[in-house]
This record gives C-alpha cells, structure tokens and sequence, in this order.
C-alpha cells in the first residue's frame, strides 16, 4: 500500500526515495554518462521541489517530473557551454573509490548506449521514454508538450536509426571474430 | 533483424554506480529557488503598484496647472507628491501586509461560496480555495476562489512505488470565480467556438466549446456585478453548467 504522496517536505523525500533510481536511470539513457545523469537528476529534483506543491495538486507526479528531466537534458544539449565555469581551485577533493566505481561502469559502454548517443536530443528523450516508462504516442506528446506527428516520427527515425547501428555493431563483431579465428597461431 | 527494444531498454544502465545524491542539499536549494522565486513576484506586484502611485501623483501635480494656479514649479510639485504618494500608498499596503504579496483575498470574493453537495457534483475533489491566479484581463494575478468538482470519486492507481495516479470516472468540472468583471467576448477566447447562451444567475451566459488533443471541453462564462464565473469541464450538459452557475451564493 503507497501513501498519499503530500505537497510538503516529507511527500517530496518520500516521492525521491521511491523514484530517484527510476528518474537516474532515465537520465543516463539520456545523456550516456552516470556522471551527467547525476546532475541531471540533482537539477530535475531542485526545479522539482520548487514546484512541488504545484506538482502535487496536479497529480500526475512522474509526468510532471519526467517533462523537467527532459527538458533540463535538451536545455544542456543545446547549450553546453551552461555548464561549465571556470574555477581558480578545485572545490573540493576528488573521491577516489566513487570515481573508481564509475569509471568501472563506464567503461562497460553498450552498443545501445552508443546507438543512443549518436541521436539527436530529441529523438533519444522519445525513444527513453517509450521504452522505459511505456508510454503511447499520445503521452509522450502531452509530457514532452509536441504535436502527435512528431513524436511518431522521432520515434520511427530512432527505432530505425538504432536498429542499424546496432546490425552494424554485430557485422563488426562477426567480422573481427572471423578473422580472429582466421588468422595463423603464431608459434 | 528483429529487436526487442523495450527488452534492450530494460537491460541498459542496470549496473549503476552508487547514486551521489543527496536530497538534504537538493531540498536546500530547492528552498532557496522558492525563496527567490516568491521574492521576485512579490517585487513584481510592488512594481506594478509604485507605477499605479507614480501614475497617480503624476496626474495630481498635472491637475493644478492645468487649472491654472501659478505655483506648478518643481518644489511644489515635489512637495506635493510627497502626501499624493503616501495617500496612494494606502491601497499599496494591503498587497504586501498580508501572508502572500497579494496580501489577504478579498472579503466578498471569500464570501461567494457553492453549497457541498453542489447539484450533479457532490464530490469535491480538492478543498475549495480561493488563491491567487494568472488570468483575467491582461493576464494578471488575481484573487479567484476556486472549485473542483466531479459527478463520482476518482479512481487512484499505484503504477510504480510512491506513485499515485488519479483517473476521472465520470464527468468532473473546475469554476473559476474571479472578483473582477470581464466582459466575454468572443474574440478574445482562442479557438474557443460559441454553442449557446443560456440565462444562468439573472445574466445571459456564453457557452463555449473547444478541442484539445482529442477531449472537447465546454465552459460557460458569466458575468455579474463585480465578478466573473468561469465553468469548465467535458461531458457536461448546458443544463448542468446552469444548474452550478445558479447554485453560486454571494455573487451579488
């Protein structure tokens, strides 16, 4: 049984504590980087919270949520220089064993995180979310606030775009195991 | 080749690293956006106020000369506006003195009032409130009471943990009443077409209808005196708009 998710303080923790693994996985198949999903996600829940009485009162919660993240990844698409600043000293020290961890998980780069990474922003927020949170053409358009037709498309044209990388990717493969196999042991 | 997306999609990015996050700083600067967020519409409002008493003291200093009295000199118009500006600033204190920057809703618009159960709606889906909305002429924040209606309890679903989804099962509707008159006219209502004007509270009313992705919404306008009553819902009948129109108590 799931509470009543409440407009206060404790109705947003609760909602972060249920949901951040969903919304941060999300994120990374956004934007193909744990480290940039993290900021995405920090920056959703910020705008988020802000918002949160609003975000309450109109129920849909997770639609809500899901138009910030994706509008939040398209913005830093669009303007990268956003985010970065130069500093005179770094702020504060590296961790090392977190740095590890990821640095671990991103070297375990999929092909479908290569197939995304090579879509438009606007391609890839449709594809993430048909395909992660299930939802009809219909929705997509009413969270992501675009006519029906493009959605179809992005969708289509993605589908397509990462179909073919992903039959390239296993040609590749093929290809560097036949000849691997070919080649004469060196004695 | 045949793919299975939703299985590809389910499959990726399983291997997280520890999350980084830390809600005690998200909620931190959340705040801080609130803060600064009512700040600036709290600065807007009293910016919109100086300018009606800058307004107001130009006009009076203007008033004199033109009636032709000879002192009309810098001095004189200064020291005029110093009592022009502390009397105008009588109705500007009422805006920040309250709890909001719109101060305290007015008293006749917190008197109007719909009695629960109201006719074909007897649930209520949110408390009624009466709260500051961007809307009216000019598309300004004003104090509008508002209420939330429906013909059945909403069904709720949970689809993942936290998550609460509400879902209609029948008819619901939201009226709007504003403590300003604004005279409908159908120019200024966007794509909005007009199917009828049915006589609700002693005034004719304007029956409006439009499309949006794929739901045809009516709403029923009206006004009188000083307030504006806005209807809006799908699947409502003409007979039940008028019968919630009617039903208003301390319109007048």
């Amino acid at each position: 049984m799931v509470d009543e998710i409440t407009p206060d303080e404790a109705g947003f923790r609760q909602w972060v504590a249920g949901r951040s693994t969903a919304l941060r996985r999300k994120a990374y198949l956004l934007s193909g980087s744990w480290h940039t999903a993290d900021d995405l996600v920090q920056e959703t829940l910020i705008a988020s919270y802000a918002a949160w009485p609003r975000i309450v009162k109109a129920r849909d919660i997770e639609a809500y949520v899901n138009r910030i993240l994706v509008n939040k990844y398209v913005d830093n698409q669009r303007r990268p220089w956003r985010r970065e600043r130069s500093v005179g000293a770094v702020p504060e020290p590296v961790d090392s064993s977190s740095r590890d961890a990821f640095d671990a998980v991103e070297d375990r780069d999929s092909p479908l995180a290569q197939a995304l990474g090579a879509l438009p922003a606007g391609q890839r927020a449709v594809l993430v979310l048909r395909y992660t949170e299930d939802l009809t053409v219909e929705a997509i358009a009413d969270e992501l606030d675009l006519p029906q037709g493009t959605v179809k498309s992005r969708l289509s044209r993605g589908s397509e775009a990462i179909r073919s990388e992903l039959e390239r990717n296993r040609l590749l493969l093929a290809h560097s195991a036949a000849t691997s196999t070919s080649k004469p042991k060196e004695l | 080749m045949s793919i299975d997306f939703k299985e590809l999609f389910n499959e990726e990015g399983r291997h997280a690293p520890p999350s980084t996050l830390d809600t005690d700083y998200i909620v931190r600067r959340g705040r801080r956006v609130r803060a600064r967020r009512r700040a600036s519409v709290g600065a807007s409002a009293l910016l919109g106020v100086g300018a009606v008493a800058l307004a107001s003291v130009a006009l009076a200093s203007t008033v004199p000369s033109v009636g032709g009295t000879s002192a009309a000199g810098p001095a004189s118009s200064s020291s005029a506006a110093g009592p022009a500006l502390s009397a105008s600033s009588s109705p500007a204190a009422e805006p920040t003195g309250g709890p909001t920057p719109w101060g305290a809703p007015p008293a006749d618009l917190a008197a109007v009032s719909l009695p629960d159960p109201a006719p074909d709606f007897p649930v209520r889906l949110f408390p009624d409130s009466v709260q500051p909305e961007s809307s009216g002429p000019g598309n300004q924040s004003r104090w509008v009471s508002i209420f939330r209606l429906a013909a059945s309890p909403e069904r709720t679903s949970t689809p993942s943990p936290g998550v609460v989804v509400s879902h209609a099962t029948g008819p619901e509707v939201t009226m709007f009443v504003g403590a300003y008159s604004k005279p409908v006219h159908l120019s200024g209502l966007k794509s909005q077409s007009l199917a009828g004007s049915p006589e609700v509270a002693g005034v004719v009313g304007h029956l409006a209808e439009y499309t949006e992705k794929g739901t045809t919404f009516r709403c029923l306008y009206f006004t009188t005196g000083k307030f504006t009553v806005e209807i809006i819902g799908a699947d409502v009948t003409t007979a039940q708009f008028v019968a919630l129109g009617n039903a208003l108590t301390g319109l007048q």
